[in-house]
């Protein structure tokens, strides 16, 4: 019997794949987690202020934010943190199983800060008014460090996902060979700054609800705004030093989405033009906040915070998940969560030669017996199963999907032989510089090239369901083969 | 499939980067956390069934009262129950990330529904809390407010239906092919609910009337010391924790027995110390609240609570000890694949103790001093000092990992990329 690959079950989100079903869950995580950690700031510099300028109208404010950030970040923040656990882990659970191996300690560090945040905020919110002030000043303190860690210990993981930055930790296997990576302090400041900024749009519909006429609003709309005017000026300039952390293949990403003076070419609209439109829109608005804190209004700041999400913080996790490509952890396991390299500090062997020798059907532990072996009638499913577990990760299956379509990638071509090519010629070769190495024996090319160019051909749907009605004539063959071969990047929707 | 090729199957499963502690460490984290989550889980429920039902009962006062306590109540408990299950959903994805994993795919859609309705129903239960915070308004409130209040906790609760199936179906690696791929063709859309036992979902549910019950005599005992507190109302809730602890407990023996009774016989269930165990713990509950006299002192109420931790620390045993054995014709081997790193494990436990003890301790003492005093409450010496000593802690805590970062970043930069 082949060696086995402990590859999972695969769950199949037909359209949006199961990428977008982690960006949902985790683009509401992060608006809900960085206000929650940029309020803590907020709350201990404007208490600050309170307790030495003897202002204890200041504490109306925080109160007020306290109880909304109970709501906003401490319901949904908090489910969607573990949300975004159990997202990854129906759809990328050799992704989430490799960090949590890696990191177990390190998250549970983070779980400690998680339960002193969360006794903390209520401790905080609730004592208001209730105890004396220079003892809740301690809780208030106390909170901002607890928040700050949890931002600083999950930074460590997610910058170890874009890679290591040095040889040593394939070699030592180390925690903190991993977690204090080359992209871990630049990352930790872009976020860190931004979180600031998210805590004052965010906030302002705080300052918006204080009533008009009370010299509050613009005792405290000011320093709000202040404060998300400084996260934007830092974030974007940390922003350029996180850029210079990146790995190549990552850059070769950012290529096709930054501007010039960014030091790479082609300009784009795809990352670019939302996220540096919103920047300038949000700079804006907190500026207006400073002039005018007296004119804001609740609708209006609640449209900035909509926007925030939309246009800024969706592009920005969607970028900073592409630019992985083709890896999903460390650099050493791919997307499609097959180990792409050796780990020897941790015995961790490449999985792709096993592959290419005896074949992911064979090798995988989740494959019906039937489909082990490859024969005329299973060929179509077999191809099927092969698109979901080498390609959905990244791909919409359908034709019109809205995950970088692999009908569209082909362009419609019905050519079995010209997508079997393809399949054996870049792709086996690694050399699409953000696909992942996929290396399959011949008998599996053919399936899965048969089932890729019946679904082109519209004779068989992304499930696998044989089309009963005449095929529309193929699309002209640009062929992906042609395509690959002068590395010409595929534009399509990211 | 056999069981040779199960066991093969579970070993490929295995996280080829292996475990960076021995496994029985995990293994008692994991015990030792899902007892504490449990906890709040059950405080929740409890707390939250009550609140619906003294809202029902609110034209009296003092139900009216009680109804507002335990919405409030429930409220923090719910934010607690989800952040102390973060820990043992880490390790037990650390030691049985095979089962974890591959019943969580196999069940995916209700994975994700989990997470919508539990935000949907905690943000339900608030807006609840806030039609149901005032005592002096509570009475007024109209009937269908409490709606609010029952769709929340029949969301929280199918939650916990959920959770069950996710972990009961990791029971049955023999299963797992036949539920992902039936009659040879895989489903993939993670629909299914393939396997979940209601006599042990029933009673960990259960468990949450024991847990209120202890807790309302602590809630009765603790507020004696405040006089805006009425004797009759707390009375009534000293009463009423000892009934619904009761019934908690009668459940707890009718649900586990039934659960017991269907377990595989190879387990030879009722043979086992554990079992009885268990059985004179949950009827030690009942016994120990029946005796604890209104307005007893603050030993005897509180020690009710400190017996239902001991209880659910021993189910959390229990439930580990059910694993073990369920996977153990498999030869399941939780420690395959060693690469122990003491220093990560040093820095855990020196952050759990010393930042974890030292904030907990600060906010607990400071939090209960407070809530015994009407008004505002200036910290005494002890409470000023534990808030200088957890401030002292925090910052000694981010400069040192910073100074570790420093470190190991130089350490890294020292090789070419």
């Amino acid at each position: 019997m082949s060696e086995l690959i402990g590859m999972y079950p695969t769950w199949y989100v037909p359209q949006i794949g199961t990428a977008w079903v982690m960006g949902i869950i985790g683009t509401i995580h992060v608006l809900a987690s960085n206000t929650s950690v940029g309020a803590a700031v907020l709350f201990a510099l404007l208490e600050s202020r309170s307790v030495r300028e003897n202002k204890p109208e200041i504490m109306q404010y925080i109160k007020k934010y306290g109880m909304f950030l109970l709501v906003f970040s401490y319901i949904w923040g908090s489910v969607t943190g573990p949300g975004i656990w159990y997202s990854v882990t129906v759809a990328s659970p050799r992704g989430i199983s490799a960090l949590i191996h890696n990191f177990v300690w390190a998250w549970a560090t983070e779980w400690v800060f998680f339960t002193v945040e969360v006794i903390g905020v209520y401790a905080l919110v609730y004592t208001i008014g209730k105890i004396d002030p220079k003892t809740h000043l301690k809780i208030t303190w106390t909170f901002v460090v607890s928040s700050i860690a949890t931002l600083v210990l999950i930074i460590g993981i997610l910058s170890f996902m874009m890679w290591p930055g040095s040889q040593r930790w394939y070699l030592t296997g180390s925690v903190f060979d991993a977690f204090y990576n080359l992209n871990f302090a630049a990352q930790l400041a872009d976020r860190g700054f931004l979180m600031l900024t998210s805590a004052a749009v965010v906030g302002s519909i705080i300052v918006a609800a204080i009533p008009k006429g009370d010299p509050l609003r613009r005792d405290v709309g000011q320093t709000v705004a202040k404060l998300g005017i400084t996260g934007l000026g830092g974030g974007a300039l940390s922003f350029m030093w996180y850029v210079a952390t990146l790995p190549p293949n990552a850059l070769v990403i950012l290529k096709d989405r930054l501007p010039d003076w960014f030091g790479h070419v082609d300009f784009r609209v795809t990352t670019f033009v939302p996220l540096a439109t919103t920047s300038v829109l949000i700079g804006l608005y907190l500026f207006w906040v400073y002039l005018k804190p007296q004119a804001v209004r609740v609708p209006v700041a609640v449209g900035m915070v909509a926007i925030l999400l939309v246009a800024g913080i969706w592009p920005e996790e969607r970028t900073r998940e592409s630019l992985r490509k083709p890896w999903v952890v460390g650099q050493y396991m791919y997307s499609n969560q097959v180990i792409g390299r050796d780990v020897p500090g941790l015995g961790i062997q490449d999985e792709v030669p096993i592959i290419a020798k005896d074949g992911l059907l064979k090798t995988a532990a989740f494959v019906p017996a039937d489909l082990r072996v490859i024969t005329p009638q299973n060929q179509m499913a077999a191809g099927r199963l092969l698109a979901v577990m080498s390609c959905a990760n990244c791909h919409s299956i359908n034709r019109d999907g809205p995950l970088r379509p692999l009908p569209q990638l082909l362009h419609g071509t019905t050519d079995v032989a010209m997508i079997q090519g393809f399949l054996a010629g870049p792709l086996a070769h690694g050399s699409v510089p953000y696909m992942p190495k996929i290396d399959l024996p011949a008998g599996e090319q053919r399936a899965l090239a048969t089932f890729l160019a019946a679904v082109n051909a519209g004779t068989v749907d992304a499930e696998g369901h044989l089309i009963a009605r005449a095929a529309p004539s193929a699309a002209p063959l640009h062929t992906a083969v042609a395509q690959a071969a002068g590395v010409q990047t595929v534009k399509t929707k990211d | 499939m056999d069981n040779a090729s199960v066991s093969a199957m579970l070993g490929a499963l295995q996280d080829p980067a292996g475990l960076p502690a021995p496994a029985w460490l995990f293994q008692y984290l994991n015990v030792l956390t899902w007892a504490f989550h449990i906890a709040f889980v059950n405080l929740s429920l409890g707390t939250g069934l009550l609140a619906i039902i003294a809202f029902m009962r609110r034209h009296q006062p003092a139900w009216a009262r009680l109804s507002v306590a335990m919405t409030g109540v429930a409220k923090i408990a719910v934010s607690m129950a989800i952040v102390l299950g973060v820990a043992p959903l880490l390790f037990t994805q650390t030691i049985y990330d095979p089962s974890w994993y591959t019943s969580n795919v196999l069940s995916a859609f209700w994975v994700i529904f989990f997470i919508f309705t539990l935000g949907i129903g905690y943000t339900l239960w608030f807006v609840f809390y806030f039609k149901n915070h005032d005592v002096s308004h509570a009475a007024k409130a109209p009937d269908t407010t409490v709606w609010w209040a029952t769709a929340a906790l029949s969301l929280l609760l199918f939650d916990g239906f959920i959770m069950h199936v996710l972990s009961y179906q990791g029971l049955f690696p023999q299963k797992w092919m036949q539920w992902y791929a039936p009659h040879g063709v895989p489903v993939m859309n993670g629909m299914g609910i393939h396997a979940f036992e209601l006599s042990r979902f029933a009673f960990f549910i259960v468990m949450s009337l024991t847990m209120t019950g202890v807790f309302l005599l602590g809630y009765a005992r603790y507020f004696r010391a405040r006089s805006d507190f009425p004797a009759d109302y707390l009375d009534l809730a000293h009463r009423l924790g000892v009934k619904t602890a009761y019934w908690g407990v009668a459940l707890q023996l009718a649900t586990g027995l039934l659960w017991a009774y269907g377990l595989p016989s190879y387990m030879q269930v009722f043979t086992q110390p554990l079992f009885w165990l268990t059985l004179v713990l949950i009827v030690g509950v009942a016994l120990y609240a029946r005796q604890v006299p209104v307005g007893g002192s603050a030993l005897q109420a509180y020690s009710a609570m400190a017996f239902y931790a001991l209880m659910a620390l021993i189910v959390s045993v229990d439930r580990e000890a059910l694993r073990v054995a369920y996977l153990a014709p498999y030869h399941y081997n939780l420690a395959s694949k060693p690469h122990v790193e003491w220093g990560a494990v040093i820095w855990f436990f020196a952050t759990f103790v010393g930042v974890g003890g030292s904030l907990v301790a600060f906010y607990t003492t400071m939090l209960w001093k407070a809530g015994k005093v009407k008004g505002l409450y200036t910290a005494d010496g002890t409470v000023s000092r534990l808030g200088d000593i957890a401030v002292l802690i925090n910052w000694t805590w981010m400069a040192s990992f910073f100074a570790i970062g420093v470190w190991a970043y130089v350490r890294n930069i020292g090789f070419a990329s």
